[in-house]
């Protein structure tokens, strides 16, 4: 996929965004951990029914592993491309060190947005097609293969910032390639919507505890 | 049996909700007005046709679901659990660690699974497999892990849903055995089962459920005597 893109955009569109496979590195990574870990966890819930059927446990437990999971591998995949960024042209800088919090920051949207799914699927299954068109719509809507700033028109841009991805990623980019801090106040409103959106949603799945059994096995 | 019971039911009724069509739903009550209490050191039986609710009544004992309506008091703080072999077992995991884990999601703490381990290898008799991953197994070695971790992480109530003996005759025997000991030995059993000698041989009491009614409770001869007679005139 990377190759593809990088052939359409960074050759024959030629858009002249600098660093481009740096650049298309860093959103693709950011995005496919979002992508994923919410997808994966959709179904986590429903999926358990088994086990819900045998012992009585939190049905917290069920995205909570599925993301935990997703975020183990993730760490592995930043490695690598913290260490391809370190051979890259681009320069190291100070501003990696707020590369941990940038995780922080999505790994609580991501637990956020994926719990919140993973309660509503048993009860409207459907759900799933929704997320998974709505993960497609979103990954054309980040900015992860091209820069918003050149292509959406100035007072249209904030309008894309409202999604949470396309700042992270932007985030990303200035501390990783732009060797910038990042938009600490729009990463402080992420970590706020994010961090409500846990709470309601495990507030969510702790209220079903006992509905989920039924509804998943009917 | 003067003291109180562990865990006492009243007036419980249960009802499945499900899916017919887009948006018609079926019912089916599965229980309607269960009495029923559990004093501790005792085996309950559970007499009962296919149907009669008997596996929706563990599940509401355990927990896992809430009734409708009636209530189920718990006299004290306990760790209840349904005998279910190889519960949440990972393929790519050993056999010591899928112990632990099952260990845990029993209920136990990390520090007692780990405890139990030597008897749960002893137990299962597996040797040097005990630590290569389960994927590796055949059906009756997970057979016998998965009962070698249900009896040694037993709960304060053990409820069994008729599963007596796995594996091979000779595990089969062994683990029968481990069962009956374990169920004379003051461990509180709610026992589901259709084998009526069985009943006869374990509980010290019986409850008798028809058409989501408790029909009779009483020692186990003078139900059994009751249910027998009553399937005879069917």
């Amino acid at each position: 996929m990377m190759t593809v893109f990088y052939v359409v955009f960074g050759i024959f569109l030629n858009r002249g965004t600098d660093h481009y496979v740096a650049f298309l590195l860093v959103g693709l990574t950011v995005w496919n951990w979002f992508a994923r870990s919410v997808q994966h966890s959709c179904l986590s819930i429903f999926h358990g029914r088994g086990l819900m059927m045998q012992v009585n446990l939190p049905k917290s437990f069920f995205p909570l592993e599925v993301f935990l999971r997703d975020a183990f591998k993730h760490l592995f995949v930043s490695a690598l491309l913290l260490f391809f960024l370190f051979a890259y042209s681009t320069p190291v800088s100070i501003a990696w060190l707020a590369f941990p919090v940038l995780l922080v920051i999505q790994a609580v949207l991501i637990l956020g947005v994926g719990a919140l799914c993973a309660a509503v699927v048993p009860f409207l299954p459907d759900v799933t097609f929704i997320v998974s068109t709505g993960i497609q719509l979103l990954f054309f809507g980040s900015g992860i293969f091209f820069k918003i700033e050149d292509v959406v028109l100035p007072q249209h841009q904030f309008i894309m910032y409202l999604n949470p991805m396309a700042g992270l990623i932007k985030a990303y980019r200035d501390i990783l390639i732009h060797a910038q801090w990042p938009d600490w106040a729009y990463l402080g409103w992420v970590f706020f919507f994010s961090c409500c959106l846990l709470v309601f949603a495990f507030g969510l799945i702790r209220k079903f505890d006992h509905i989920y059994p039924r509804v998943c096995n009917q | 049996m003067t003291v109180q019971p562990l865990v006492s039911l009243e007036h419980v009724g249960c009802r499945y909700q499900f899916r017919r069509g887009r948006f018609q739903f079926g019912f089916y009550e599965a229980l309607k007005d269960i009495h029923l209490s559990l004093y501790e050191g005792e085996t309950l039986g559970i007499l009962g046709r296919n149907g009669a609710g008997k596996s929706t009544l563990l599940r509401l004992i355990a927990g896992i679901i809430q009734p409708d309506s009636g209530s189920i008091t718990y006299h004290r703080d306990l760790n209840i659990s349904l005998l279910t072999l190889q519960l949440g077992f990972s393929e790519e995991l050993n056999g010591r660690d899928n112990a632990i884990v099952s260990a845990m999601l029993l209920g136990k703490s990390k520090q007692e699974a780990v405890d139990g381990l030597d008897a749960i290898q002893d137990f299962a008799e597996l040797g040097e497999w005990f630590y290569e991953p389960i994927k590796s197994y055949s059906s009756g070695m997970r057979a016998r892990l998965g009962f070698a971790v249900a009896m040694e992480m037993s709960p304060d109530i053990l409820l069994v849903d008729e599963v007596l003996g796995v594996g091979d005759e000779a595990f089969r025997n062994k683990s029968t055995a481990a069962m009956k000991a374990k169920m004379k030995s003051g461990q509180t059993v709610l026992f589901v089962s259709h084998n009526l000698p069985t009943i006869r041989e374990l509980c010290s009491r019986v409850i008798w459920i028809e058409d989501g009614v408790t029909r009779m409770e009483g020692q186990t001869d003078y139900v059994l005597e009751h249910y027998l007679a009553h399937m005879k005139n069917k």
